[in-house]
């Protein structure tokens, strides 16, 4: 009885009806593929609410003093307010554990979601025009989702992320022209200053939770507007888009999925223990605890800097190492290369048509070869960086694997190329009458066999 | 408790065969109330009988599980409680499980591949991860997991010896392959218990073993149960396969899959030598280090190094090594602690010097330990002590199976690539400490959160992540919108505006 | 699947969700550990997730729809359309390429020098003043961790530790491992730098700054567990393997007459990885 008299009188100053009429009955294409972005978005909502919690829990101060709680080997012994703040959340708040263990995980999951919603953007080929925009704006999401998993996972200031706020910062400092100042940003001044911890919390709980909100609803307002591309199937045209109405088929479908994604992550984060920073002890920059990985997302990272051979260029007079060639140059030549893709793949189609219809990622072989070699390229830089744990484990020198993984960097992603391309250049793409592919006949020769013949449709 | 329980499901089953045979007025087959009673006394001399011994060792706490998976589940399973169970209610709720026993749900669960997985993965999962440590210190898990084990194995054997009212889902040719594919699994896992290198199971550390076995060779011997019993009880159940479906079809094929199907039980022998440590010196040291202990071209001279040294080598099973010059990992025993003494006793006699074994306790100051562990081991032991590559093939152990003697030895002598840590930078205090805190990581130390994924770090914690959003998450999206677009498919589009 | 069914998922769901989460709060209050307020939250989230999906199976009639897309955006005319109604829009405006050029002009500038004060979020007043002296210098005495002064028996043959400059403790960029090796292996250059067998070098890899830690004394080899890059500490801590360059600076060691180690003189190369602009 009160919610439609509210209702009513919100719409009666606002004038919302015609647009949530319109709203509600969007066309939602069914494909599943479709949903994968969503699971980014379920991600991220998990991520915001256990933040809150823990933004308020969390103490980011770089001041020391001594650890007086329930971690027994601790007691006593001297660590900054973050660390003991952290630990706080771990052992002592009811349900802190839950929750701290809840965020990391869904970030994790969050990084992949992204991934695998980009994977399929770009080999139904969605990029191209006139969602050029929301392509970069996407890989900007991407880029903050892996700054903020940084950001994040550096700030208990324990020795396992404190080594990779080191490696940050030699990077950053490394960087050409403006790494002095970048490398200081980061950390308030030099390394190991007591600021770097307030720095991460602004940046980390501010800045980069605002642009992430602020990319998202850009994207999701492009989306809105240009409305989703679609498959190509019976009735689709470049010129419209069929699928379910957002309201209710698609709402309901799209909660029930981010609910699994919920009780996933509430689940991961009840029974799977993750990033046990008691153990690692609080962070000192003249110690270290092997094996020293950063989260998965930065595996790509730390591979390119364990397998990049110990070059030194002198180049008028700057001096030029394997630091910032695998650390620097190559992450951002990829990065501008997957920021500007869709234009430097119509520099190769000669394609500036506009497309709402989707590519079967199966007839276009060489966008899908390219999607394989640069997951395989990856793929294999992600596993060299844990190439120490594998020579535990497998009982292989780890020189051996750092051999294996320089000749694989090259050789798997082209191989993975050629191999899609191949085995995509005999399938042909569905509709027919769209496929330049050539038909096969079968006639009845005279002699009572059968043969094929090829014919260009 | 388990005793009233089980009392109470014979009377439940019995009363149960009562009214079935009532319902149907048919006899219902004594051979199944056997298997069942078979099944209950199993399950009683297992969890109450056993219970005590499966506290105190690892081998017989695998006896425990052995008797559940292979004679507890089948029997269980042959017993036709289901059966039993549709006979015995009422005609409308025996209709209604009925037809949930035949819906697809059902169906899709319990198929034959699902069955196979879920056994091994319980087997597997059960024993490595920390969920086994965890079943040991908290008995609600402990019973969980005794649930779990039984459940996946009654899935399991429900295909190899199918009982109305499921229906058969394999032909014999394909239930005899069903069975002998568990096979490898299990005796592979066996296996690795057999020659594993440390004590996986912290808790066995700390209780006195009832058959005098150390942790490790009782984990060695729980580990040959498994693989014994995995081997016994695959190839059975596929001789009884095929022994069946023999009298069924009387084909040449099936003798020669009977031939086949034996594998071979292999078992190891274990020596034993004499006392007189000079003779264990000259069985087991002296063909690589010489009788004069100075050593040739497949082992260094070990004159002058120290009873702390020589015991460490010994007593972890490094020394005697069967490869020269390779990083040794620590083995099972090959000889007794007598002859262990015995010939640390003989080499320091024949030539003295070099550091004594330390006396180190685990009363020291954990704190301390901690600080000292951080400082001086954990760039190359790893922070859980869990070991790692230091670089070409050599790596810094686990700890796990250290006893805090050895790691004053290690400390004090430098084995190895080890740097070696005198007096004046680790005192005898902080030796202590750092013992104290090195049984601490392993045994009963504060670790909330669950799983640990083997201290692996962000490594495997990734893994699980991409694991859980490749098959949960893209499966889900999968599953949900095939459904949606499916049901969509046929409807006539309507036009928005 | 059949309404019936759904129905009765969903109701269940949702019930089960209900239970779960007020089980969660009795969790909370009485203080259980949190897997079994984790066990909850599963059960009530898990509880929404079947009755979501109940719904979206079997009590939503499946519908299609259609919607008509914007005319496909012309080229070239569609930019210089906009363009000319903003124009025009401006006719009210006296003189608006003057008022567009001076906007641009004063607010560019303006915006521009608001930014300007973030430089000192990079540089706080308080580290541009006088520079700090160098943390090693000639005569700084070696001191552990806890401050105490390094004597010339502390580390036996074979052994390893971390040692700070006296007085700079704190200092990230200071830390420096300490070896002793036997004096008959240590290397005839710089000799004098190694008094009783001592060698000490820098404990920042060069590559991107990780302590590097480990040692392998059998083959004198200190290796970085970042990216594994191992240096030989009997040729001056050269690189032999992984991706780092140039070898730890060494630091010149002597022993004074109380028998406490101490800096000869600073080191000669820079410490850790190089920065932009460093030669």
């Amino acid at each position: 009885m009160i919610v439609p008299r509210l209702v009513a009188w919100a719409d009666e100053r606002l004038g919302t009806r015609s647009f949530v009429k319109h709203a509600l009955r969007k066309a939602f294409p069914d494909h599943w593929s479709f949903m994968l972005g969503e699971s980014a978005l379920y991600a991220l909502i998990v991520l915001i609410a256990t933040g809150i919690y823990l933004a308020f829990a969390f103490n980011p101060s770089g001041e020391r003093g001594p650890y007086h709680g329930p971690y027994v080997p601790l007691q006593g012994t001297t660590v900054s307010g973050a660390y003991a703040s952290v630990l706080q959340i771990s052992f002592v708040l009811p349900g802190g554990l839950l929750f701290r263990q809840v965020h990391h995980w869904a970030a994790v999951l969050f990084v992949a979601a992204i991934l695998i919603h980009m994977t399929r953007v770009f080999l139904t080929g969605a990029f191209r025009r006139p969602r050029e925009l929301n392509w970069m704006v996407g890989f900007s999401l991407l880029l903050l989702g892996l700054f903020e998993g940084f950001s994040g996972y550096s700030m208990p200031d324990d020795e396992l992320s404190g080594t990779g706020l080191r490696i940050g910062y030699s990077i950053a400092a490394a960087t050409p022209f403006i790494g002095k100042w970048a490398a200081a940003f980061l950390t308030g001044g030099a390394f190991d200053s007591p600021q770097t911890t307030g720095r991460l919390y602004a940046l980390h709980c501010i800045l980069g939770p605002a642009l992430l909100l602020g990319a998202i609803a850009l994207h999701m307002l492009i989306l809105w507007r240009q409305k989703h591309t679609q498959f190509r199937g019976p009735g689709a045209t470049e010129a419209n888009v069929i699928g379910a109405p957002m309201w209710p088929n698609y709402a309901i479908v799209s909660l029930a999925f981010g609910s699994l994604i919920a009780t996933l992550l509430v689940a991961l984060g009840a029974f799977v223990q993750i990033n046990p920073i008691w153990q690692y002890g609080p962070y000192h920059p003249w110690q270290v605890a092997a094996p020293a990985q950063p989260d998965w997302y930065l595996g790509w990272l730390d591979g390119a800097l364990r397998i990049f051979p110990p070059v030194e260029i002198n180049l008028a007079g700057y001096h030029i190492e394997s630091a910032l060639l695998a650390g620097a140059v190559v992450p951002g030549i990829a990065i501008g290369l997957f920021l500007f893709w869709p234009f430097v793949e119509r520099a190769f189609t000669h394609d500036g048509a506009v497309h709402n219809l989707l590519d079967d990622p199966f007839g276009v072989p060489q966008r899908t070869g390219i999607a394989a070699a640069t997951f395989t390229f990856f793929a294999v830089l992600t596993f060299a960086g844990s190439n120490d744990i594998q020579s535990y484990y497998l009982h292989v020198p780890v020189d051996v694997l750092t051999v294996a993984y320089r000749v694989l960097v090259f050789v798997l992603p082209l191989l993975a190329y050629l191999a899609t391309v191949e085995l995509l250049r005999e399938r042909t793409s569905w509709p027919p009458a769209e496929n330049e592919g050539s038909r096969k006949t079968i006639v009845r020769t005279t002699s009572g066999g059968f043969d094929e013949k090829a014919t260009r449709s | 408790m388990t005793t009233s329980l089980l009392a109470i499901y014979a009377g439940l089953y019995f009363w149960g065969v009562a009214r079935y045979e009532q319902h149907t007025r048919r006899r219902f087959p004594q051979r199944f109330i056997a298997a069942e009673c078979i099944a209950l006394v199993a399950l009683w001399v297992a969890i109450v009988a056993l219970d005590a011994w499966a506290d105190a060792s690892f081998a017989a706490h695998m006896i425990q599980h052995v008797i559940l998976i292979a004679i507890v589940a089948p029997a269980l399973v042959l017993g036709a409680p289901l059966r039993v169970l549709l006979g015995a209610l009422p005609r409308a709720q025996a209709r209604t499980l009925a037809r949930v026993l035949r819906s697809r749900a059902v169906s899709m669960l319990t198929a034959p591949p699902i069955a196979w997985l879920a056994f091994i993965a319980v087997l597997w999962g059960a024993h490595y991860s920390n969920l086994y440590e965890l079943a040991l210190e908290h008995p609600a898990i402990h019973i969980a997991e005794h649930v779990a084990f039984l459940a996946s194995a009654a899935l399991f054997w429900s295909h190899a010896f199918p009982v109305a009212p499921l229906p058969a889902r394999l032909a014999p040719p394909a239930r005899a392959l069903y069975l002998f594919l568990a096979g490898p699994p299990t005796a592979f896992l066996g296996l690795s218990l057999w020659s594993s290198h440390g004590v996986l199971y912290p808790h066995y550390l700390h209780v006195t073993n009832p058959f005098g076995l150390s942790p490790l060779e009782d984990q060695h011997a729980g580990g040959l149960v498994m693989w014994a019993s995995g081997s016994v009880m695959t190839l059975t159940a596929v001789l009884a396969v095929l022994a069946r479906w023999a009298r069924a079809e009387r084909s040449a094929i099936v003798a020669c899959a009977v031939t086949f199907a034996c594998s071979c039980i292999a078992t190891p022998a274990r020596t034993n030598a004499a006392i007189d440590g000079k003779i264990v010196y000259a069985v087991h040291c002296a063909s690589c280090h010489g009788a004069d202990l100075r050593g040739g071209p497949d082992a260094p001279s070990i004159r002058g190094v120290g009873a702390a040294d020589v015991d460490w080598w010994v007593a972890t099973g490094r020394m005697p090594a069967a490869i020269p010059w390779v990083q040794q990992p620590r083995r099972p025993l090959l000889l007794s602690p007598a002859e262990v003494d015995a010939v640390v006793t003989y080499v320091v006699s024949v030539a003295p010097g070099g550091p004594p074994i330390p006396h180190v306790e685990t009363n020291g100051n954990l704190q301390r330990g901690r600080e000292l562990f951080a400082q001086n081991c954990e760039h190359c032991h790893g922070a859980d002590a869990q070991g790692n590559s230091i670089g070409s093939d050599y790596v810094a152990p686990d700890l796990a199976a250290a006893t805090a003697k050895q790691v004053g030895e290690a400390v004090r002598v430098g084995v190895g690539m080890m740097p070696k840590f005198g007096e004046r930078q680790i005192s005898s205090n902080g030796l202590n400490d750092l013992a104290t805190y090195v049984d601490w990581v392993h045994c009963g130390r504060q670790t909330p959160g669950g799983i640990d994924l083997s201290a692996i770090g962000p490594f495997g914690e990734g893994a699980v992540a991409w694991l859980v959003v490749t098959i949960g998450v893209t499966g889900y999206a999968w599953f949900l919108g095939t459904r949606m677009r499916r049901a969509n498919e046929t409807k006539e589009p309507e036009p928005v505006d | 699947m059949s309404e019936r069914t759904a129905l009765r998922l969903a109701v269940g769901g949702a019930i089960l969700t209900i239970f779960s989460a007020l089980a969660f709060v009795v969790a909370f209050l009485l203080d259980t550990p949190y897997y079994a307020m984790g066990f909850c939250a599963t059960l009530a989230f898990a509880g929404i997730a079947v009755s979501f999906w109940a719904w979206s199976t079997g009590l939503v009639t499946p519908k299609r729809v259609v919607e008509q897309r914007d005319v496909a955006p012309q080229t070239t005319g569609a930019e210089l359309a906009l363009g000319q109604t903003v124009v025009a829009e401006s006719s009210g405006l006296t003189r608006p390429e003057l008022f567009a050029v001076l906007s641009l002009a004063a607010g560019g500038t303006l915006g521009v020098a608001a930014l300007v004060p973030l430089r000192s979020l990079a540089f706080p007043p308080a580290t541009e003043g006088p520079a700090k002296p160098e943390p090693w210098r000639a005569g700084v005495r070696l001191v552990d961790v806890d401050g105490a002064p390094i004597h010339h028996d502390w580390l036996t043959i074979g052994a390893i530790g971390t040692v700070f400059p006296e007085g700079a403790i704190d200092d990230p960029t200071a830390s420096v491992v300490l070896i002793r090796l036997d004096p008959r292996v240590v290397p005839r250059a710089r000799r004098d730098w190694s008094p009783e067998g001592y060698i000490a070098f820098s404990k920042i890899c060069t590559h991107v700054g990780c302590p590097v830690a480990l040692y392998r004394k059998t083959q004198h080899e200190l290796l970085c567990p970042c990216h594994q890059s191992r240096f030989d500490v009997l040729d001056g801590a050269r690189p032999i393997a992984g991706p780092a360059s140039r070898p730890l600076p060494q630091l010149a060691l002597t022993i004074d007459d109380t028998g406490v180690l101490r800096a000869s003189h600073g080191f000669l190369e820079p410490i850790g990885p190089a920065a932009w602009g460093q030669t």
